[in-house]
């Protein structure tokens, strides 16, 4: 990995030093990632700025050199692993409960409960958004899945995230 | 002999003496590909530069190993296909469109019998940046792999479709991949497997076999196999091997492969890149994401690649010569089989894909309008601007011979056409067209259209009578016979030649 970034001037955020999520390549390597940054014209305006060649025009051959801090790597399919194993360790100690306010969901949860098609409201709704999530956000089960997968099968890195 | 693996081809040209094995550290970021456009302009060896900087496995790089000499483009083809004696660009497509007219069904091999399954690396061992993918030239989006086969699922062959589609590296198990609406796998893509929310299976072969390289630049009839069209030309079956994590099936013998799925609505950075036409061509356009899910190769595979842009000109590449050799001889067998009276169908070698000449009897009027409507109409007709319809006898292997009779035959008035103004495909990749002209479509072709023109080169004149040309060879058998020769042999020479009959 270098210390000098290129990116599209279509992809900078309208607002300088403002964290964004940025699609990047490494000069050196061409490896080409998704990041949280913040960009600044100047590197003094940024606590550990790098290089970054920003290029433009139709064919991408105009480029200004501007300055990014790199914050965390996401996931390249947009899915943030340290913020989920970051909730997933938060979740061990809080309550479990999902809270949400709406007679509208009430009566059409509780027709699919008297209906017999479910045992409970709570169930319905487990069962109906595990179901939406599986089919629209199948890349943030399976991330979260792999995370889950890390804790169950690290009880010392468990001990010590709950000492923390 | 006819080889049935690259690296078998790899072999043949280094027996004589057209390939050049580089020991020397080379990086694959720039200077591969320097070296190679320069052996491409200078007709020089096939370069393989052995040892690359970086590389996690033991893999080798190979510039435009299908580049044929530029005096004979589909010379070290011939050889591949076993047809050494072919010199003229004639008979080797007389002899291609022969071997075309017989495909031979694939036959499919135990994994354990497949070179490309000596390594295989899935899930969580998959690393896609182990493989040293060049960075080919300067202002490139990324690292590209460019001369391959992709295989993808057809409903009508179990052999799948296969076709070519440039494809740019991100990271360790993604890619992008320019597809391109109007070709026939982006199709499949966007308007079956995207709309159901369905990842669509797909294979990239690196280093295939000659004639699996050659059928890949193919425009196969729909429900046919390029399969068997490889086995055809080869004159022995593909050996097909399947994929471990689909119902794909793959070359056996190739060097490298990579499975994977193309995303459902995931769209990733694809380009700038110096495409075929010799010119750097952007922005960046989203297109649609390679997640791989394995990779299996040869020990030390061999990668090719092909430095576009440098196939433009009097310089050859992989791409203009699979131009001439493969897609050219495939379109005459594909005009003859439709009913048309065409002796060769032949890509313009200085700009290949965007202008084709097409040598044709034209026994009616209107028949070359016609032949023009069939090709524009049934054609992928993304990349190709304008035909050169030129008489049987013209050679369009032979640019001067194409000239002269687009000079003497066309009369600018009456012989330059234009067909479907302003409403036919244009790849975006050309440079007539402004960004706002071509737009930003959400499946990757060109916004605005344009128009697809041919030029009628053939002769006006009514065709000789059979007393002039009678009367013409009694004449030179005259001559020949007053210059000294025997007059037994001629049989137009009048009472004063003696042997008339």
């Amino acid at each position: 990995m270098s210390n000098h970034y290129i990116t599209a001037a279509e992809h900078l955020p309208d607002e300088e030093t403002t964290e964004t999520t940025l699609q990047i390549t490494d000069a050196e390597t061409k490896r080409i990632f998704e990041a949280r940054v913040r960009i600044a014209r100047e590197p003094d305006d940024l606590t550990d700025p790098r290089p970054l060649r920003v290029v433009t025009g139709p064919h991408e051959n105009v480029s200004e050199e501007r300055y990014v801090e790199l914050i965390d790597e996401i996931d390249s399919l947009g899915i943030d692993d340290d913020l989920l194993r970051r909730l997933a360790s938060e979740q061990e100690t809080t309550s479990n409960i999902v809270n949400t306010r709406s007679d509208d969901l009430k009566v059409v949860l509780r027709y699919l409960v008297e209906s017999e098609q479910y045992d409970s409201t709570a169930e319905a709704l487990r069962k109906i958004a595990f179901q939406y999530l599986a089919e629209n956000r199948s890349d943030l089960l399976e991330a979260y899945e792999d995370v889950r997968t890390e804790f169950e099968a690290d009880p010392l890195r468990r001990a010590l995230a709950g000492d923390e | 002999m006819v080889t049935d693996s690259f690296r078998e081809y790899l072999q043949l040209l280094e027996d004589a003496d057209d390939l050049v094995s580089i020991s020397e550290l080379v990086s694959w970021d720039l200077e591969a590909s320097a070296v190679t456009t320069l052996a491409n302009r200078n007709d020089g060896e096939v370069p393989i530069f052995e040892s690359v900087e970086e590389t996690a496995i033991d893999a080798a790089l190979v510039g435009d190993p299908y580049r044929g000499p530029q005096c004979r483009p589909w010379e070290f083809l011939a050889r591949s296909f076993g047809l050494p004696d072919v010199r003229s660009g004639t008979a080797y497509y007389e002899a291609v469109v022969d071997r075309l007219r017989s495909p031979r069904e694939p036959r499919v091999v135990d994994r354990d019998s497949a070179a490309c399954k000596e390594a295989v690396h899935v899930g969580a061992e998959v690393d896609l940046l182990s493989i040293p993918w060049p960075y080919i030239h300067q202002g490139d989006g990324g690292r590209y792999s460019n001369l391959h086969t992709v295989v993808a699922p057809d409903p009508e062959t179990q052999w799948g479709h296969w076709s070519n589609h440039r494809m740019m590296l991100h990271d360790d198990a993604l890619a992008s991949l320019l597809f391109l609406a109007g070709e026939q796998v982006p199709n499949r893509y966007y308007y079956e497997y995207e709309p159901r929310d369905e990842p669509m299976p797909v294979a990239v072969v690196i280093g295939a076999e000659p004639a699996v390289q050659c059928s890949t630049e193919m425009w196969i009839p729909t429900g046919r196999s390029e399969a068997a069209f490889a086995g055809g030309l080869k004159e022995d079956p593909v050996d097909l091997v399947p994929c471990e994590t689909s119902d794909l099936f793959v070359p056996a013998t190739a060097e490298l492969v990579i499975e994977g799925r193309v995303l459902p609505n995931e769209r990733l950075d694809e380009g700038p890149f110096g495409d075929y036409f010799g010119y750097m061509n952007g922005p960046r356009r989203s297109m649609p994401v390679l997640a791989v899910d394995a990779i299996t190769h040869r020990p030390e595979p061999r990668v090719p690649f092909c430095v576009e842009g440098t196939g433009v000109g009097y310089g050859q590449n992989s791409s203009s010569t699979l131009q001439t050799a493969a897609a050219g001889p495939d379109a005459t067998l594909g005009l003859q089989a439709a009913g048309f009276d065409v002796s060769l169908a032949v890509p313009w070698r200085f700009t290949s894909r965007t202008v084709w000449v097409i040598a044709t009897d034209r026994p009616y009027p209107g028949y070359l309008h016609e032949l023009a409507n069939f090709i524009f109409t049934t054609w992928g007709m993304l990349h190709i601007d304008f035909f050169v319809f030129v008489d049987a006898d013209v050679d369009p292997l032979n640019p001067r011979a194409v000239l002269t009779a687009i000079a003497l035959e066309s009369d600018p008035d009456a012989d330059f056409h234009q067909f479907g103004v302003e409403r036919m495909p244009k790849v975006p990749l050309n440079i007539y067209q402004t960004p706002d002209e071509k737009g930003s479509a959400d499946v990757g072709t060109s916004k605005a259209k344009t128009a697809k023109a041919y030029i009628d080169a053939t002769t006006d004149r009514p065709t000789a009578n059979g007393s002039e040309d009678e009367a013409l060879r009694a004449r030179a058998q005259e001559v020949l016979v007053d210059a000294g020769l025997s007059p037994e042999s001629f049989d137009l020479l009048g009472d004063e030649g003696g042997e008339s009959e």
